[in-house]
């Protein structure tokens, strides 16, 4: 038996995209640095992808460049970046070209979620997006029965999830449709990644790192006291991300 | 045919080469015979423990790349009958280890041998991979701190997805754990997770809980596995655990704070 040199895997990626409106250094570091304060563990852990559509007009490699670095500065991890074709524009920052068939819009601004702020709404993009979004056609619901532990991803495509087991700290499950999570969930739940705002996440015992409905996220710091440990469900109401007690 | 029983943790420093070496040795004076492998390719700390450090000759990586056999390469343990080692190369590093080396050995080895016990480097790449991937059991070996627990639940979940059962869609690999270190004193004082919140959140099977003993630190320093001092609560409590491992029924000992007679207290005696 001789171990090939490596495996092909599927893998679906949660991150972070900056979509920018306009360009100049100064304004993007402290926009940068403003955001990932509010959440810091967020902003470190997901990687970002910079959709440059907007600002197409006055691009050229020495920006992109210097974007990826200021990225980096502040900690953040880019990977790619959605909008450029040539690929000689890229050719400085070691990054990927993120097509559009690749990258999905997410049709919600993303922003994790502070207790007092209210997420900003996307409307120009909510509507454009919600045409072209294809109902998806649902598929039998995903069951898993074992433990989902530190490291392992769990997806239901075209799916809602049900876990019959605790999630861990470091796991991470995301569905299409809903989660519904009959352990602790500790790790990260991701509801409606596709954008279904209808999608909930329903838990026994609430203790998750994270948890997302439709890319409304929301971090454990930011869960109120009174629903940890407890039998919630969490679903979005006029764009945000709300805890009830079940 | 011998069983393969990986000893693994993720994390470093919690026990797994002390566990080994009890776990074996325990075995092998239930008449079973035994040898246990040291995978920590670099570090070599198995023979050190078992006392055989001086009659090392050659090792794992030899023997691997046909450059002596299995007799040669064996050592036989003074004390115990049934008992072998087979000792890392201390000048290797662990990309010595090939796949295909490892499951000759092994192969060779379940010939002979009843229980074949695998001592795992730390970590949770190549090396640890390499020590579980063929095994048919694991004991997992936590120390009931954060840290430790999650890197537990970390190689637990590489049992289940990378191990060769897994691979190859056999039954899985049958999982135990093994806490170790464990100090009631200090769960009662909630300075340490309890053995139900360290069950609660791995959800496997409790093989066995060793108490934190001065004991274990001795045992090693003289070569001398643990299970040998049948006097002390982490001897007892390791034999506890190979019988479980058998399958016997045990109650779990240990488990609550000690209370110290006078006598106990006068002469200042250790757990
Ligand atoms: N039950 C115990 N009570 C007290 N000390 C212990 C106990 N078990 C292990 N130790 C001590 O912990 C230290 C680490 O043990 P050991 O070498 O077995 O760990 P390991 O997991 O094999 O480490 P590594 O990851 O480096 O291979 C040793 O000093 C050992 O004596
Ligand atoms: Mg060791």
């Amino acid at each position: 038996m001789t171990e090939e040199c490596f495996h092909l895997k599927g893998n679906i990626l949660t991150s972070i995209v900056i979509e920018l409106n306009h360009y100049d250094p100064s304004s993007f570091v402290a926009l940068l640095q403003e955001k990932i304060a509010k959440a810091p563990s967020f902003f470190s852990q997901s990687p970002v992808i910079m959709d440059v559509r907007g600002i197409l007009d006055n691009l050229d490699p020495h920006k992109l460049k210097e974007m990826v670095t200021l990225c980096f500065d502040s900690g953040l991890q880019p990977i790619g970046f959605k909008g450029v074709s040539d690929p000689d524009m890229l050719s400085e920052t070691g990054l990927a070209i993120l097509s559009d068939d690749i990258v999905r819009d997410n049709p919600q601004s993303v922003s994790p979620q502070e207790k007092t702020e209210s997420v900003e709404s996307n409307q120009a993009n909510d509507s454009a997006n919600a045409a072209t979004l294809p109902p998806p056609s649902m598929r039998p619901t995903k069951f898993i029965d074992q433990p989902v532990r530190s490291g392992q991803q769990i997806y239901a495509q075209n799916a809602n999830l049900v876990i019959l087991s605790n999630i861990n700290k470091g796991a991470e499950v995301l569905a299409d449709g809903d989660i519904h999570v009959y352990g602790a969930l500790r790790g990260r739940a991701l509801a409606g990644v596709k954008g279904d705002m209808n999608a909930r996440i329903f838990c026994q015992h609430l203790e998750a790192e994270l948890v997302s409905v439709a890319g409304i996220f929301q971090l454990s710091d930011n869960i109120p006291q009174k629903h940890q440990k407890q039998s919630v469900q969490i679903l979005l109401q006029d764009e945000n991300l709300i805890v009830k007690s079940l | 045919m011998a069983k393969i029983i990986v000893v693994t943790s993720g994390k470093g420093g919690v026990g797994k080469t002390t566990t080994s070496a009890a776990i074996g040795t325990g075995l092998a004076l239930k008449g079973f015979k035994t040898v246990i492998i040291d995978f920590d390719v670099g570090l070599r700390n198995l023979d050190l423990i078992m006392g055989c450090e001086r009659r090392v000759v050659y090792d794992f990586v030899n023997l691997i790349n046909g450059e002596s056999n299995i007799n040669q390469t064996l050592i036989k343990d003074k004390r115990c009958e049934q008992l072998y080692i087979l000792p890392a190369s201390q000048t290797r590093d662990k990309d010595a280890l090939s796949q295909e080396g490892v499951e000759r050995v092994l192969n060779e080895l379940r010939e002979s041998f009843d229980y074949i016990i695998c001592d795992s480097p730390a970590g949770i790449e190549k090396g640890a991979q390499m020590a579980l991937y063929f095994a048919d059991e694991a004991v997992v070996v936590t120390n009931p701190e954060v840290s430790s627990v999650r890197d537990s639940d970390r190689i637990l979940g590489i049992l289940q997805s990378k191990s060769k059962r897994a691979e190859a869609g056999l039954e899985p690999v049958k999982e135990h754990l093994l806490l170790t270190r464990y100090s009631p004193e200090r769960v009662k004082a909630g300075e340490m997770l309890s053995v139900s919140d360290v069950q609660d959140i791995l959800a496997i099977p409790l093989v066995g809980v060793i108490p934190e003993s001065e004991a274990v630190l001795k045992a090693s320093n003289q070569g001398m596995p643990v299970v040998f001092d049948q006097q002390a609560a982490a001897g007892l409590a390791y034999m506890d655990a190979i019988g479980r491992l058998l399958g016997e029924e045990i109650e779990h000992r240990f488990l609550d704070p000690q209370k110290k007679g006078f006598f106990q207290r006068l002469l200042g005696a250790t757990a």
